[in-house]
């Protein structure tokens, strides 16, 4: 198919995502998902000439090139997938393609790089979720109350202090959040039937027309408490639980309630599965959760390999999406009975609702970056050729220790 | 690059009144008309004898406290939980007639708004003026630190048409205080001062880039005279007068140099920009862009801004308009008897009428995603206008070839613009 004794442009398309490292490249096709990784040092070159600036995306492959088994076989390869083109050249066809730079308006690093000062311009839109802990009282004693809420959105007594969120700061954040493009809002608890306010927080944040969720221990659940037609009900289901009991609310409410598992163990994760086959249409999800011991089941359940990884087509948003942001964090802020606020349940507080605006506490996370715009860009990642294919590092890399959850290293 | 064709993008919604208040509440820009009196008489300006869509000119000056009662109206959003913004700057901009005939008032505003209370946002002021009495007034300008831009068409035979009311040639007055200026304030001058010229049948692009480069280092901006609201007795003068912006670029001598240096300045860099930032994917406004697929994002019909999502021009008559380019006789609100009035739900209806009537071509256009037509430079907007910037999908697609074109000529102009450029 390629005539060596011919000169032929060769470019990539449009659509394709390129990474390059020191001495590899990986090629990713982000329309149909095929990808090459190139680890030989001429085809690497190549790749190299071709994404220079200079070169506006096409080089021209001439006996040095093509004399190489390595690049001819690189370059059907890349033609077979869709990634490269090839166009027998004379003088004056140059094909311009320069490679797709992607560009982030108001980019808070950007600009710091240029010695451009963040203003704040606009920043309400960012915010998109707000989860509230409305109290911490609950007598279930679940052995993981202190960790499960760091890995996922799961209640918590936060160290039995008892404290409310109280009515004050419900107006307060109602006020601010009433011209808002928050999306959802998240009530969870401690015991959130027992908040005495809840349903004066439901009515209030349904006023604004937002989506309630309220997550509640399945044991606390009571029906009889407040009109749960407002809002969605996410039911938490902790390990060692009384099937019984848990059918007794499956049963109330199964169509509109979702069920949450925390699985910690392989055991945890049949009894889960167990539930889901026994009540058809129940919507449920595990979590699963680091408890300091487990990391086998991580490896088993959680860890990536590279099919995984690419299951799916990872689209060039999404892959500048992971360069700039962190995708599991990015809008959301928590807000603490006492009215802390943090944008994750592992960083550092960011300030008191009572004391900060929501305006305040948005342009302090921007500037002061606890979570929002976390990135994989610890080692390995940060040499590895799927670093921004793979999605953003989320608590279970903090609370493991180690940034690479996967045996997916390129 | 990925053209996304927009099969599902379009998805219309109309204005509602939120939509205005929200935009009040985060005006970027508010413009007075500071007076209607002119010390020149230029020959094809916007209130004379070409057009007719103007207020009649009585050389009124604005009163103060109708400007003050605005910006307390305005501060008070500001100031509200509609506000998006933890600071932002605010422009505020004089413009005429001539400004400088009413440089009281210009004072007291500058006074009033420095004192303002308004923890969100910071004031930068800016003038638009014609330079005549700069000598007497740049003191106090570079003292406030005001961004000028001074209106030159070139040359003195290219400026030939800004005369005083003895049909006098102001051109040595003007670039004498203009060197002044440069003389005087070097380091202001480059960061603060800017041209804007018109183009005429005196001048040509080459002309007016070539004298304000060489005198005064500065890359001018250069438009073509409004062809809105033409007298119908003087439509064949102004097609006489009148010249394209981009039809002088390529029949410049300097066809490649002028597209280089004036680059966004260029109706075709323009259009590139416009291209790359609504079609190619490759940009995002911001960073909640970046987690959602917006293919699916609805449309307001045609390209018309939501009124005061860039500015505010209020008139000397206490007209509230949402542009200082739009016909008096359209605007949206008033400062009348004390009180601003502005009805949210008033002003949503009305331009939901004209969508209305320009729906069925939008659903059929296949540049709605970069749509620039404002619905206010169409005729006829009050009964059956036809917007002729249609596009179907051919046209669509040699708009295209054309931005891919200009790619192929000028491939440093993608990565000056992806990663130069600012957009607001």
């Amino acid at each position: 198919m390629i005539d060596v004794s011919v000169q032929y442009w060769f470019y990539l398309e449009s659509s394709v995502y390129c990474n390059i490292k020191t001495n590899k490249s990986l090629l990713y096709n982000t329309v149909n998902g095929a990808k090459i990784v190139v680890k030989y040092d001429a085809v690497n070159d190549l790749i190299k000439e071709i994404c220079k600036d200079e070169n506006y995306g096409s080089i021209l492959l001439g006996k040095k090139y093509l004399s190489s088994d390595d690049i001819i076989s690189f370059i059907l390869d890349s033609i077979e997938k869709k990634i490269g083109v090839i166009l027998p050249a004379n003088e004056n066809n140059k094909p311009i393609k320069p490679l797709p730079i992607f560009r982030l308006i108001n980019d808070i690093e950007l600009n710091k790089f240029r010695g451009i000062e963040f203003s704040g311009k606009n920043i309400f839109q960012n915010l998109k979720i707000i989860n509230i802990y409305v109290n911490s009282a609950c007598k279930n004693g679940c052995r993981g109350c202190s960790y499960y809420f760091k890995q996922t959105r799961w209640c918590t007594i936060f160290e039995n202090e008892y404290v409310e969120f109280s009515r004050k700061n419900i107006d307060c954040l109602i006020t601010q959040i009433s011209h808002s493009y928050i999306s959802v809002i998240n009530i969870i608890g401690g015991n959130v039937f027992q908040y005495k306010h809840l349903s004066y927080l439901v009515s209030k944040i349904f006023s604004l027309g937002v989506k309630i969720k309220v997550w509640s221990h399945f044991k606390h659940v009571d029906y009889l408490k407040i009109d749960v037609s407002k809002f969605e009900l996410n039911c938490l289901v902790t390990p060692y639980f009384s099937n019984s009991d848990l059918n007794n609310i499956i049963l109330r409410n199964p169509e509109k309630t979702i069920f949450h598992f925390v699985v910690e163990s392989d055991i945890d994760l049949i009894n889960a599965n167990k539930v889901e086959v026994n009540h058809n249409n129940l919507k449920c999800f595990m979590h699963p959760v680091f408890n300091g011991c487990n990391l086998s089941f991580f490896k088993k359940n959680v860890f990536l390999y590279t099919e995984d990884i690419f299951c799916k087509v990872h689209s060039h948003r999404e892959i500048f999406a992971n360069q700039k942001i962190n995708t599991n964090y990015f809008g959301i802020l928590n807000i603490y009975p006492n009215g802390d606020v943090v944008a994750n349940a592992n960083s550092q507080i960011i300030g008191n609702i009572e004391y900060k605006s929501i305006l305040d506490l948005i342009h302090s996370e921007l500037i002061n970056n606890t979570a929002w715009r976390r990135l994989r860009v610890n080692e390995p990642c940060a040499n590895c050729l799927n670093q921004f294919i793979c999605p953003s590092p989320s608590s279970y890399e903090l609370m493991i220790g180690k940034s690479d959850l996967c045996f997916a290293y390129e | 690059m990925n053209l996304h064709l927009n099969e599902c993008r379009r998805k219309f919604s109309m204005l509602d009144s939120d939509m205005i208040i929200r935009s009040l509440a985060n005006m970027p820009q508010i413009t007075f008309e500071v007076t209607e009196a002119c010390n020149l008489k230029c020959m094809y300006c916007g209130y004379g004898e070409f057009y007719e869509d103007y207020d009649i000119r009585k050389n009124n000056k604005m009163d103060v406290s109708k400007a003050i009662l605005i910006l307390e109206y305005l501060n008070d959003l500001w100031n509200s939980n509609r506000n998006q913004s933890y600071y932002k700057n605010v422009y505020i901009s004089f413009y005429g007639g001539e400004p400088l005939l009413n440089m009281s008032f210009i004072e007291k505003i500058v006074n009033f708004v420095n004192r303002m209370d308004c923890k969100t946002r910071s004031f930068i002021y800016s003038i638009t003026t014609n330079a005549i009495l700069l000598d007497k007034y740049m003191d106090y300008l570079v003292g406030n630190n005001f961004n000028i831009l001074i209106s030159l068409d070139g040359d003195k035979f290219n400026n030939s048409y800004r005369i005083d009311i003895n049909g006098n040639s102001s051109f040595e007055k003007v670039v004498e205080n203009i060197d002044l200026l440069m003389n005087l304030y070097p380091n202001y001058f480059i960061e603060k001062v800017n041209f804007n010229s018109v183009l005429h049948n005196r001048n040509s692009v080459d002309d007016v880039f070539n004298y304000i480069k060489n005198r005064y280092g500065k890359i001018p901006s250069i438009n073509e005279l409004n062809s809105i609201g033409i007298k119908h007795c003087k439509k064949e003068h102004f097609m006489a007068t009148y010249r394209n912006v981009y039809e002088s670029i390529c029949q410049s001598e300097n066809y490649d140099k002028i597209e280089q240096e004036m680059f966004l300045k260029t109706p075709s860099s323009k259009s590139f920009t416009t291209f790359l930032w609504r079609h190619s994917g490759l940009m995002f406004n911001n960073y909640v862009d970046l987690l959602y697929d917006n293919t699916n994002v609805s449309y307001i019909p045609t390209g018309t801004c939501v009124p005061f999502s860039k500015k505010m021009f209020i008139t000397v008559n206490g007209k509230i308009l949402p542009c200082e380019k739009i016909g008096h006789q359209y605007a949206v609100g008033q400062i009348i008897n004390g009180v601003v009035d502005i009805d949210c739900e008033k002003i949503a209806n009305k331009y939901n009428e004209y969508f209305k009537k320009l729906k069925r071509q939008c659903c059929n256009c296949y540049n709605v995603a970069s749509c620039v037509q404002c619905v206010y430079n169409l005729d006829n907007i009050d009964d059956n206008p036809v917007c002729y910037d249609f596009m179907t999908y051919a046209e669509f697609l040699n708009y295209y070839e054309e931005n891919m074109r200009y790619m192929q000529k000028f491939p440093d102009d993608y990565y000056r613009i992806l990663r130069d450029v600012e957009i607001e």
